[in-house]
């Protein structure tokens, strides 16, 4: 019939148009190399970079649900080139599927290169289109390499394991987490010094394993120091980063016993006076008491809170003292600040930003924190 | 009932109209490098510029309330150069149409499906746009309220769902903008977002009986100002408060920003959604400028039909749209430096130039 | 592009043209004469060799001067009507009025309004009705010098009773369905609305088949345009047999290129008389228990009648659910293969994991995959509704084996496909209405899909919706309330308010009396 040609005609046009010409952006799944972990390292050159991809045998933890044996479930690929891009796309040559990246879950940067400037390593994983600025950034102490190699328990796949590691760091707050969001702010941040949590690989009965400790601190993008445990928890408070942890208070003649942190507020005020800039952190915490004491201590009793509250004010005022010393001894702004004096003094600013550098070390500090006791979980008191 | 004889009453001129606004979000950005996190303050700004804009309009539709863009023009500057004015604005509707259709492209292009020639893009929405075109304006402007609601339903749900990760002392400090800039900021929106309802000044002879009240085309105006400017700052509000000082350097900060939501693994990477939603607004947004070429020239020619002009206009607005720009970043340079002026020409001179005219005309005869 | 659709549109105008010249036959009216011989064999001569046409002759009168002739149809007439009704009275009874016979006086007035007591009874002159009326299960009368026959009624043959419906199965609600019979199903509509606005317009469609049928509307209630609208549109067709209202269905739409239907139909009598009171008008089929209701709106087809007997809440909930189970049905497989194929980054990370190994080994490219599964289960569905039940359970058995199970082991489907496709095919089944128009488009948007991605599926959804709002069915919008966006008629849309709160008519479907019940009608406590 005559008016029925011209459709089909343009039908097909179109279907062979769209057809014909490919699916242009498909990626069957069993085509891709799915990537858990990136790692950079130096390479041997020193013009050149590598790029470790932590790619999952997909196979093998197939096989691995069905049956106990089965190979490697990941497989780390080690490659160089000049820059990050460019060694990314290498690992074409020795791995057979097109590397995607788009699920990875940590940035694991080689302290050597985090020595000498990461940022511009990092930048492609902020451009790239399909990259995710909600993953975890972590220095490893050493080569990424030797991070990314270690066979973990529990969670077979490495880069899973160590983002896990990183998420769980809340019970203790003395390791920070650092997705590449928060890094890449604090780096676009002119004063504000960016840090990410320290990887490193403990060996114990020739048993290799991983252990988040302690924090790298940047200046600029280059690595300049670290903080220890107590120095973290320090910074997290400042930075109003606390989600929980354990307070071990050692009031006189009567032993250790702790607190758990169950909520934690903090509030930097700054002040501009004559003497300089001046800053008021303001700290309130709330604790249930944990016990872990010979003579149960009675917290029902107000003398023995206000006692333990004390000491409490104490540790937390020192942790807080402690990271503020060791960032001016590395001229490092990283509680951020240079921002706090931005937002509050935006007029004052423009002169001060520019010499920041001079002005952090002097900065002076007024630390005030408030502990409570809300709880005693089980126990409450002996007769 | 002929396609172009179709009416449509003023609530969905209304909602057309915000879709319309919201059609242009996806250019936020361009506004966010100048006024950082201002860009609250400049969107109010734009506001009342577009606020101005619209006293315009609403003067020029109420002297005129039967009576197209073209139409007007003819009247107004006389059968030769309201001609010329006509064809002016025919070619900026085009322009614009071709533009947008380039940024759609252009953010699908590098944001979901780099592979995919740009051509094939455009030419897939371009079918679309040209069957409602086809369909008439009736249905676009039917079918808008339908797209707002999913576009509130996608922001509430970001706003939600972000909750937990904005940070809203990423506003302060406030007012850390200098003078130029807000303006600079400002009359990017007032044109961009705003000024562009000049094109509604085709549509409101369409308006059926019911809705030609005495003040029902202020009702129109103000309305889809205020609702398409809150629109947009509930979106820059969420953009600042999610990404704070990135929003300047992303190309699409909105997206960006939807793509750190996280709640538990779970909820989470759902930006194809608000891609989904930014490419409905932008298809308004064509349709609306597509509409009024192929009318404008159905005008200006005085033909019976329109429905043949369709498939060559989408055709040539396809391949504008290719060549227009060589690459995005002439885009963004466009819109950051060359159309807040180039845009002004229609969307104010010509308009005011309109009024003058009837004014002193008035007078004249009174005489 | 859209001119070929004008086009389209103008030849099938000119077919239409042409069938209905061939369709003229030139028929002569054939006129009784006064010589009953004459009469019965022209009748003999056009029914020809029938079998199952039955002539009585009989004489009436003292002397047996007046010749009668009866014809029927054997099998649709009550043969006790003709015998006790007819053939008795005329050949026993009428002794007793013999003396009227004998007076001369207008024999055959004497016979209709003295002796059939038969209710209805009509005089015909024209032969062909007479026929016509025979084919009709009447019997025709003839009585000898006279130019007129007697139609007695006296249809009946064997019918379907009245039973439950096996396509709109209810929990709550009434149990009864139309039957075959238009006069028993206009009666069930009857016996729902007693008011006598209710009107049935009666006509018949069909050069042979001459089907009866009604239209059927509330005055006052419904907008007259579109009963001027319906009755036009029917007048119109020209055709051979209407066999079922799918017949008329087919040649009255408002869009006969659309996917979807634009023509509502309806089982129950409770819904049709629903749908009446909500100012649309019901056409009702002989020969079918299913009666067409017009203007249709997309929404409809989400109602169930027991959305409004049972309680409000729940019935919401269920509302959101099938239009749900529609987007699902519809872009299920599409979605997924695009977000396989195209966007693996937005899939959550553990999910993804997962799904990457059920992937591995699987042989196919996604698209390929879903399209061969949806095909396999169409192909399994028509199979179990035209095959026999028993037999129709073995073919779920070996389905569910053959798709669920071996396919999967044999590593040759991934095990979230099948999954996806089996979410489909159930969400499938609670649409009935849009299932054969999801089934196409399901297709469609697995191609789109495998090609473009969520943006082609994006462009399809648009296109799609374009298409929805500019379609009408009779005049009124057929999107609405959705596009355009009636705000009021939202409460029996995704949800399904209270009886109470709607106490207006749908404002859509531009009810000449909208007030449906008392403005406050919220149940008050004494």
């Amino acid at each position: 019939m005559k008016y029925i040609r011209k459709p089909i005609k343009l039908s097909i046009i179109l279907l062979a148009l769209f057809v014909l010409a490919g699916c242009w952006n498909s990626n069957e799944m069993n085509d891709l190399a799915i990537v858990t972990a990136f790692g950079v390292d130096t390479a041997e050159k020193p013009d050149e970079i590598s790029l470790i991809g932590q790619i999952i045998n997909i196979r093998n933890i197939a096989t691995a649900e069905k049956s106990a044996a089965g190979g490697d479930v990941f497989w780390n690929v080690e490659i160089t080139g000049e820059t990050v891009f460019d060694a990314l796309r290498n690992l074409t040559f020795i791995n057979n599927r097109k590397a995607f990246g788009h699920h990875y879950q940590i940035l694991v940067v080689g302290k050597e290169i985090a020595e000498k400037g990461v940022i511009k390593d990092l930048e492609h994983f902020a451009r790239d289109h399909g990259d995710r600025r909600t993953v975890w950034v972590v220095v490893a102490d050493g080569k990424a390499k030797d991070v990314l190699d270690v066979k973990t328990e529990l969670e077979p796949i490495n880069g899973r394991y160590i983002a896990q590691l990183v998420e769980v760091r809340t019970a203790t707050s003395k390791a920070v987490g650092v997705t590449f969001q928060n890094f890449l702010q604090r780096y676009i941040s002119k004063t504000t010094s960016t840090f990410a949590s320290i990887v490193r690989v403990i060996k114990k009965n020739g048993v290799e394993s991983l252990e988040l400790n302690g924090t790298a601190v940047f200046k600029k993008d280059k690595l300049v120091g670290e903080l220890n445990g107590k120095e973290t928890r320090g910074l997290l408070f400042v930075i109003d980063d606390i989600k929980s942890g354990i307070i071990v208070v050692e009031p006189e003649n009567q032993g250790k016993t702790s607190l758990e942190i169950n909520k934690s507020g903090t509030k930097v005020t700054p002040k501009i006076t004559d003497n300089g800039v001046q800053m008021d952190i303001e700290v309130k915490l709330k604790t249930y008491y944990a016990g872990d004491t010979e003579d149960f201590f009675n917290v029902t009793k107000k003398e023995d809170r206000e006692l333990l509250q004390l000491y409490a004010n104490k540790v937390v005022k020192e942790e807080i003292e402690a990271a503020i010393k060791k960032a001016k001894s590395l001229n490092t702004d990283v509680f951020g600040f240079g921002d706090a004096v931005h937002r509050k003094y935006p007029k004052q600013w423009k002169g001060m930003e520019s010499n920041w550098d001079s002005i952090f070390p002097d900065i002076k500090v007024s630390i005030k924190v408030e502990t409570s006791i809300d709880s005693s979980f089980n126990i409450t008191e002996l007769p | 009932m002929d396609i172009e004889d179709q009416k449509i009453s003023g609530v969905q001129l209304t909602q057309l109209m915000i879709c319309f606004i919201c059609g242009s979000n996806i250019l936020l950005t361009v506004s966010m490098t100048v006024a950082k996190q201002d860009i609250w303050l400049a969107i109010l700004g734009g506001v009342v510029e577009s606020l101005v804009f619209a006293i315009i309009y609403i003067f020029i539709t109420k002297k005129y309330p039967n009576k197209t863009l073209i139409e007007i023009n003819d009247l107004v500057f006389g059968s030769f150069l309201g001609k010329l004015v006509s064809t002016l604005y025919i070619i900026f509707f085009f322009l614009q149409g071709s533009a947008y259709l380039r940024i759609i492209t252009n953010f699908f292009k590098s944001q979901i499906m780099p592979e995919t020639p740009m051509f094939v893009l455009a030419l897939a929405l371009l079918i679309v746009c040209a069957y409602a075109v086809n369909k008439g304006f009736e249905v676009i402007s039917r079918l808008s309220m339908l797209f707002l609601i999913f576009l509130m339903l996608e922001v509430a749900f970001v706003f939600v769902t972000g909750y937990s990760d904005m940070k809203f002392k990423n506003f302060l400090p406030i007012f850390d903008i200098t003078m130029t800039d807000f303006i600079k900021s400002a009359n990017i929106i007032g044109t961009t977002h705003f000024g562009e309802f000049v094109v509604f000044l085709m549509f409101f002879a369409l308006l059926n009986n019911t809705s030609k009240g005495k003040n029902s085309n202020i009702k129109i105006y103000i309305i889809s100002i205020l609702s398409g400017g809150a629109i947009l700052i509930v979106i820059s509000v969420i953009t600042i408060a999610l990404i704070g000082n990135l929003a300047p350097i992303d190309n699409y900060p909105y997206f960006q920003a939807i793509r750190i939501i996280n709640v538990r693994d779970i909820l989470t990477r759902f930006e194809i959604i608000t891609s989904i939603n930014i490419l409905a607004m932008v298809f308004f947004k064509i349709c609306v400028y597509f509409y009024a070429t192929v009318s404008g020239i159905r005008k200006i020619l005085k033909l019976s039909s329109q429905s043949f002009l369709v498939l060559p206009i989408g055709i040539i607005m396809i391949n504008t749209s290719l060549m227009l720009f060589k690459n995005p970043f002439e885009v963004t340079q466009f819109a950051t430096e060359i159309f807040p002026l180039y845009g002004l020409v229609f969307e104010v001179l010509f308009p005011v130039l309109i009024l003058v005219i009837t004014q002193m005309k008035k007078l004249f005869v009174n005489r | 592009m859209f001119k070929f659709v004008k086009n389209k549109i103008n030849a099938i105008k000119l077919f239409s043209k042409n069938n209905e010249d061939s369709n003229k036959e030139i028929k002569v009216d054939i006129k009784l004469t006064t010589n009953i011989d004459k009469n019965i064999s022209i009748i003999k001569e056009i029914m020809g060799l029938n079998k199952d046409f039955i002539i009585r002759e009989f004489f009436l009168g003292e002397r047996k001067s007046i010749r009668i002739a009866l014809f029927y149809i054997d099998g649709m007439v009550e043969k006790t009507t003709i015998n006790q009704s007819i053939l008795k009275p005329l050949m026993y009874d009428v002794w007793m009025i013999k003396s009227d016979i004998n007076q001369n006086l207008n024999t055959i007035e004497t016979i209709k309004k003295t002796i059939v007591s038969v209710g209805d009874i009509e005089l015909e002159s024209s032969i062909n009705l007479l026929i016509e009326s025979c084919l009709t299960g009447n019997t025709v009368m003839l009585v000898d010098k006279y130019t007129e026959g007697l139609v007695i009624s006296t249809a009946a043959w064997v019918a379907r009773a009245i039973e439950e419906p096996k396509t709109e199965v209810v929990v709550r609600g009434p149990r009864e369905g139309f039957t075959e019979n238009i006069t028993s199903n206009t009666v069930l509509i009857r016996r729902k609305i007693c008011d006598p606005n209710l009107i049935f317009e009666a006509m018949k469609i069909g050069v042979r088949t001459k089907t009866k049928v009604a239209i059927a509307y509330i005055n006052g209630i419904v907008d007259k345009k579109i009963v001027d609208e319906v009755k036009l549109r029917l007048g119109r067709i020209k055709i051979d047999a209407v066999l079922e209202s799918g017949y008329i269905e087919q040649l009255i739409e408002d869009a006969p290129f659309s996917l979807f239907t634009t023509v509502g139909n309806s089982e129950k009598p409770d819904v049709v008389a629903a749908k009446m009171l909500e100012g649309r008008v019901a056409i009702i089929t002989d020969g079918t228990p299913i009666v067409l209701t017009v203007p249709m709106l997309f929404g409809e087809s989400f109602h169930s009648s027991e959305d409004y007997y049972s309680r409000p809440y729940y019935m919401s909930f269920v509302r959101i659910i099938r239009y749900l189970s529609l987007i699902i049905s519809i872009f299920a497989p599409s979605v997924f293969v695009a977000l396989t194929t195209f966007h693996q980054e937005v899939i959550p990370t553990p999910l993804f994991f997962t799904m990457a190994v059920a992937r591995e080994g699987t042989p196919f490219p996604a698209m390929l995959e879903a399209f061969v599964m949806i095909v396999t289960f169409e192909i399994l569905r028509e199979a179990g509704v035209r095959l026999p039940r028993p037999v129709g359970q073995a073919i779920s058995i070996v389905g569910a084996l053959v798709i669920g199970e071996a396919t999967v082991q044999a590593g040759i489907v991934s095990s979230p496909m099948v999954i996806v496709v089996a979410l489909t095919a159930i969400a499938s089944f609670i649409s009935v209405v849009h299932g054969d128009s999801a089934s196409i488009l399901r297709l469609i948007f697995i191609i789109i899909g495998g090609i473009l991605g969520a943006y082609g599926i994006t462009i399809g959804l648009i296109f799609v919706l374009v298409h929805l709002t500019s379609l009408r069915s009779f005049g009124i919008p057929y999107f609405a309330p959705f596009a355009p966006f009636v705000a009021s008629d939202l409460k029996d849309s995704i949800i399904r308010a209270p009886l109470w709160l709607m106490n207006r008519r749908p404002y859509s479907l531009r009810p000449e009396n909208s007030q449906r019940e008392k403005a406050n009608s919220l149940p008050q406590k004494q």
